[in-house]
Formats: structure tokens, C-alpha cells, sequence
């Protein structure tokens, strides 16, 4: 129902389940100029109702030196929702929260793997997961301090060594502050258990008024939470 | 010899924050011409608002001791009321306690019968009635034989007397804004220039409950639309009217009479408009009259729902009237209802993706209720609906939506009105 144009502003350095993806690569950044340009491209071939919308993505865009004018850019293009597609433990920092919303973000993605600190060092190396957390209660602060209305997303992706933690997973990005979680079945065991965990995930959501979607092999999630599952992931992050 | 002591008369609402209840302004403004009842009776009104704590309201009805407690009641305030009754009754059972109102009316034996606190209700159009119903407290008569009440008679039994007749001249009702019985309040003041409704939804009281149209004077609606726009501090109101564009006639009569006022900036906010019948000329009319933004469907896409429903759909007609408003800088909200009786869960979202897809500015999801007194409250077990019967009876299932589908469906629409209001406004400072 509404299209994101996604803005590559970089790759690598995504905190993922290393057991599965390996270690992050460099992270690298994009020009600034070219970025802004892509954007102009972008929003004039628009003809998306509503929009245009831009979803800045690749490389975490927090880390991307000229984040400021890369959302001014957008602004000035005449771009009506940005989103960033963020790992979340840059909206703790300084004053990236607030700052981001003052500048025109209205739309944050946010990748986490576990909430778990001891599950998140082992799978991803380090405590991303409740650095994440801390980011979304951060943005969500922000926002109701602000009065500006905005939507928050968790993207989990559920493999075989996350998917025993995805209900807590879901519980703690609902006490966090998230609106919706989206969950990719990646890597997981093919089993009764991994389909309860799912539909546990999506009760958990529903529990706490976060909806809970899920792509991927939605085969495994059990038919009475048909509604949860997405066939077509037009969303996909790179 | 003294005169003896009037009956004190307390009329309390529980509003939604920031609105005063215009039905209490009318029973007040109405009794209080009623030359038989000078000097017989007191009034005091209080507009509270339903976030309140029910002990606190009945802290505050008790302090001004009522013989009579008239208490206004729809769906959504209807619990904390019941309380409300159930707490002053047992505190002082020598009050009188009244309810009137859409949730109490079509349904008044039910109502007394389930709430042992309450002692009469007021059916349908309560001015008259309240009115009579006071005049015969005054003097001791039998409040059974009151046209429109049903009450505890002799031994506990429930009595209905006889419908009243509507009112046939609704001026005859005073203006509680002209009469100083109600003080417009800035973005919460609302005008009502007309009753009934051309419509007969289903799911919905209003075309039922007063039946025929019926309209206030030009004169009245002139009187009340320059002394609500004028009172001080006043940036907008708003109107109750169930569509504000009801003729061509009627629209020109009223941004007529609202443009001078809209010209110095005084703006109205969420009138109900029926948005198929709007092209340029319309629109152009309601952006004269000050409108900044309308209320509007369309409910339902699902061509079972509607014909359930009895509502008419034309999404080519819709979307005109959407974009005839939008180029005149007119908010519009489109309402769509989860629930109803024939849609499933896709008919739901193919409904919120239409709207989406016009990008009309307010996109609104709710869950049906199932309003006593109306269609679908009739038809309910013949349709298959179940539904709380606690207010504010919201549904539980449909022969198309399980439970657990309809929880789902609300979850996701909120989620995807957050996506859609999360948003840059033009203008829009940062």
C-alpha cells in the first residue's frame, strides 16, 4: 500500500548471525553527490500514490558522513516519507534521534538479530541486539516528545540459531517502542517446533498490538496465522 | 408561605476531551423555557469527560445533592455512565436517575432491567419527553404515563408509555448557544442544523432513530452559526449534520452564511460530507464555507458488505470526490469499518488500499459495533453476527471472520494508518 524507493547510500558492515552469513564486509559509503542525484531520479520518475517515498539503505545510512544533507536532499526533491534502514544503535548516539526527526525521517527500519545480549554477542560478535532496542526506545522518545507521528518496523531474520528466542525477540522489540515486526524465515529446521515458535512470534505481537508479518518460507507458519504471513517481500532490504 | 424547595436537576455527560454535549444543552435549554417548570426546577449541567474516574464523577454529582440525575448515554461512554448511576444511587437513593440517549433508547426494558440504579430512560428524541417527564416529578404525577419513558411502575415492573411524536418545528427547541446555556468552546463547539438522515445504513443509528429530515430554520442556523463563530477565541467548529452537502441548495445556503466567517479565518473541521455527490462546484462551495477538512466512507469496498449494509459504492465517483477536494486543499478522512456483516478480511484491505491509493490525507479504521436500535443489531442472529452485548458492543465474529482474524486485522490496519500518517506535510516546519 505504499512504495519505498530504496537509495543505496552504501554496503557491508551489517550485524547479522555470522554462523550463517560470516563476517560483516567493509562497510563502504557512497558519494554524496551521487546519492543526491539518485534521489532527484528518483522522486521525478515518481508516480507512486501516495509519495514519492525513499527508503535510504545498504550500508547503515547513521554511519554515512553527510546523512544531514542527504535527507535535506530528499526534502528539497519534495520526497513525502523518508525511511532509514538502520542497524538502531545509532539513534542512541548524541543527538541522532531527535535529529533525524527534525530533519524529516519519519520511517526507521530497524535490522536486529536477537534481544538477547548473551544470545546477540554469540550469533553476531557483539551486544547489537540491545543496542538496537535502546535506539528504537530512543526514536520513540523522541517522537512522543516532538508530537511527530512516525512508524517503526523491526526487520529479525529467524535462522536456526535465533528462531528459540524469536517470541522474546518480539516481546522485547514491543517494549522497545517498535510498531510492527517483519520476520524472514531464513536457515531454520523445518520442524513442529520452529512452526509454533513462529506463530508464537505473531501472538506475542498481537498480545502487545505490534503486528508481526512474516516472509520467507511462510509454508511453516501454521494456516490459522494465515494473515501474518506477506508472499511478496516488495520490502526486501539489500 | 415559602415556596417550597425547586427539584434540583443535574444533567451530566461523559464527552470524548476537549467536546460539551450538545444533547444536554438542548434538554436544558428546552425545560428551562417551559413556563410551567420556573421556579420548580434548577438546573446545573456537567460536562465532564469520559477518561474520569466514575468515583470521581460521582463525587462530583453528590456534592450538588440532585433530586434528578439525567445522564447521557451512547456506546462508547455507556460503561463508565452505568457506574456512574450505580455509585450515586447507592449513595443517594433518593435521586431520581434518568438515562437518555442512543444506547439506552431502543432497547429502554433491557436497560432498566440490567441496571437496578437507573429509574427511568428516555426514549428517542428527549427533549419533550425529559421536559414532561420533570413536569411530572414536579407535581407528584405517575412518570409510567409520560409519552417516550418507560420506568419502574408500582412493584419494581417496567412500564413503557407510549413513542412521543418528534417534534414537528424543531425551533421550537431553543438554541443553547442563543439562550447562553452552553459557551461555545474553541475546536469543541458543533452545530446540528438538521435531523435524520437520507441513509439507511446499518450499521448506523442515524436514519433510523429520527426518522424523516427535519430542519432548523435558516434563520436558527444563521443565529447559531454567527454566535458560535464569534464567541471569543474561536478558530473552528464543526458540524453534526450526517452530510453536511445534503442538497446542492442547502450547501450554498450554508457557505452562504459561513463564508464571512471563514473569510477571517474561522475554519470547521470533520464534517460528515457525502462524498460521491462532490465535484468542483461543490468542493469549491465547501472551501468558501471555511471547511478544513471532511469525514466520509467509504466504510466498505466489499459488494456483499454493502448491500448488507444498504450503502451505495462508486469507486470512480469517490475517487472525484476526493480529488475535487484535495485540489481545493480540503483533508479528507476515509472511514472504512472491519467486521461488517458479508466482507472477509480481504475486502477489508482491498478497502484501505483504495483509500490509500487517493492519498486522502486521514485514513480511519474501526471496529464494527453493534448499535442497539439499529439494522444490524435487528438482523444480528439472522446475519450471523456475534457480538458483546456489553456496550460498546463491539463485534466478536462473522460468518466470514473468525475471532482471532478480526484481532489481527485491527492490529495491521493500525500499523498501516501509522505507516500512512507518518508523513512530511507540505508547510510543514522541521
Amino acid at each position: 500500500m505504499l512504495e519505498f524507493n530504496p537509495i543505496i547510500v552504501g554496503g557491508g558492515g551489517r550485524s547479522r548471525c555470522r554462523a550463517c552469513h560470516g563476517s560483516a564486509e567493509p562497510v563502504t559509503y557512497r558519494a554524496p553527490g551521487d546519492i543526491a542525484t539518485r534521489i532527484a531520479e528518483v522522486v521525478s520518475a515518481s508516480t507512486a500514490v501516495p509519495g514519492p517515498n525513499i527508503l535510504l539503505t545498504g550500508a547503515d545510512p547513521f554511519g554515512h558522513p553527510e546523512l544531514p544533507a542527504l535527507v535535506e536532499a530528499a526534502v528539497s526533491a519534495g520526497v513525502e516519507r523518508i525511511a532509514i534502514d538502520t542497524d538502531g544503535a545509532a539513534l542512541r548516539a548524541g543527538d541522532n534521534a531527535a535529529g533525524s526527526l527534525h530533519a524529516g525521517v519519519r520511517h526507521y527500519i530497524v535490522r536486529v538479530t536477537a534481544a538477547d545480549e548473551a544470545l546477540s554477542v554469540r550469533v553476531t560478535g557483539g551486544p547489537s541486539g540491545p543496542a538496537a532496542l535502546a535506539g528504537i526506545a530512543a526514536v520513540r522518545a523522541a517522537a512522543q516528545r516532538l508530537q511527530t507521528p512516525i512508524a517503526i518496523e523491526a526487520r529479525v531474520e529467524a535462522c536456526r540459531h535465533t528462531i528459540a528466542a524469536l517470541p522474546s525477540t518480539v516481546a522485547a522489540l514491543a517494549e522497545a517502542g517498535a510498531d510492527a515486526v517483519r520476520i524472514t524465515v531464513g536457515d531454520v529446521p523445518r520442524s513442529a517446533e520452529t512452526s509454533a515458535l513462529l506463530a508464537a512470534a505473531c501472538d506475542t505481537g498481537m498480545v502487545n498490538a505490534v503486528w508481526v508479518d512474516v516472509v520467507g518460507d511462510t509454508a511453516l507458519l501454521p494456516a490459522t496465522h494465515a494473515l501474518h504471513m506477506t508472499e511478496e517481500d516488495a520490502d526486501a532490504l539489500p | 408561605m415559602p415556596s417550597p424547595e425547586p427539584t434540583r436537576v443535574v444533567l451530566c455527560a461523559l464527552n470524548s476531551p476537549g467536546y460539551q454535549s450538545l444533547a444536554l444543552g438542548y434538554l436544558r435549554a428546552y425545560a428551562q423555557a417551559d413556563s410551567r417548570l420556573a421556579g420548580r426546577v434548577a438546573f446545573q449541567t456537567l460536562d465532564l469527560t469520559v477518561d474520569l474516574d466514575p468515583w470521581w464523577v460521582a463525587y462530583r454529582v453528590l456534592e450538588l445533592e440532585p433530586d434528578v440525575l439525567g445522564l447521557s448515554v451512547v456506546c462508547w461512554n455507556a460503561r463508565a455512565v452505568f457506574e456512574v448511576a450505580r455509585i450515586v444511587k447507592a449513595a443517594r437513593p433518593q435521586t431520581t436517575i434518568v438515562l437518555g440517549g442512543p444506547e439506552v433508547g431502543p432497547v429502554a426494558e433491557k436497560v432498566l432491567a440490567a441496571q437496578p440504579a437507573a429509574d427511568v430512560v428516555v426514549r428517542g428524541e428527549g427533549e419533550a419527553t425529559f421536559t414532561e417527564l420533570l413536569y411530572a416529578t414536579t407535581r407528584g404525577r405517575d412518570v409510567t404515563r409520560v409519552e417516550g419513558v418507560t420506568a419502574r411502575g408500582r412493584g419494581g415492573t417496567v412500564v413503557s408509555a407510549p413513542d412521543r411524536a418528534l417534534i414537528a418545528d424543531l425551533d421550537s427547541i431553543p438554541s443553547p448557544y442563543l439562550t447562553g446555556v452552553m459557551t461555545p468552546t474553541d475546536n469543541g463547539a458543533y452545530i446540528e442544523t438538521y435531523r435524520g438522515c437520507p441513509h439507511r445504513c446499518g450499521y448506523c443509528f442515524e436514519g433510523k432513530g429520527y426518522g424523516r429530515i427535519r430542519s432548523f430554520s435558516e434563520g436558527r442556523i444563521a443565529a447559531e452559526i454567527d454566535a458560535v463563530a464569534q464567541a471569543p477565541g474561536m478558530t473552528a467548529f464543526s458540524f453534526i449534520d450526517p452530510v453536511f452537502n445534503l442538497t446542492g441548495e442547502r450547501l450554498q445556503m450554508l457557505a452562504r452564511l459561513l463564508a464571512p466567517h471563514a473569510a477571517r479565518g474561522i475554519r470547521l473541521h470533520t464534517v460528515e460530507v457525502d462524498i460521491e455527490r462532490i465535484d468542483d462546484a461543490a468542493a469549491a462551495l465547501l472551501a468558501r464555507a471555511g471547511v478544513a477538512s471532511v469525514e466520509t466512507g467509504p466504510q466498505s469496498v466489499g459488494e456483499a458488505a454493502l448491500a448488507e449494509c444498504r450503502r451505495g459504492f462508486d469507486a470512480e465517483r469517490f475517487r472525484a470526490g476526493v480529488a475535487a477536494l484535495k485540489r481545493r486543499g480540503i483533508i479528507v478522512e476515509c472511514d472504512l469499518i472491519v467486521g461488517l456483516p458479508g466482507d472477509a478480511v480481504r475486502d477489508f484491505f482491498d478497502g484501505l488500499a483504495f483509500v490509500m491509493s487517493l492519498d486522502p490525507g486521514i485514513v480511519q479504521t474501526s471496529t464494527l459495533h453493534v448499535l442497539p436500535g439499529t439494522d444490524l443489531y435487528d438482523r444480528a442472529d439472522e446475519l450471523g453476527l456475534v457480538f458483546d452485548p456489553e456496550p460498546p458492543h463491539e463485534i466478536i465474529s462473522t460468518p466470514t471472520i473468525g475471532y482471532a482474524d478480526l484481532r489481527r486485522a485491527e492490529v495491521r490496519a493500525t500499523w498501516l494508518q501509522k505507516r500512512y500518517r507518518a508523513r512530511l506535510s507540505p508547510g510543514e516546519e522541521r
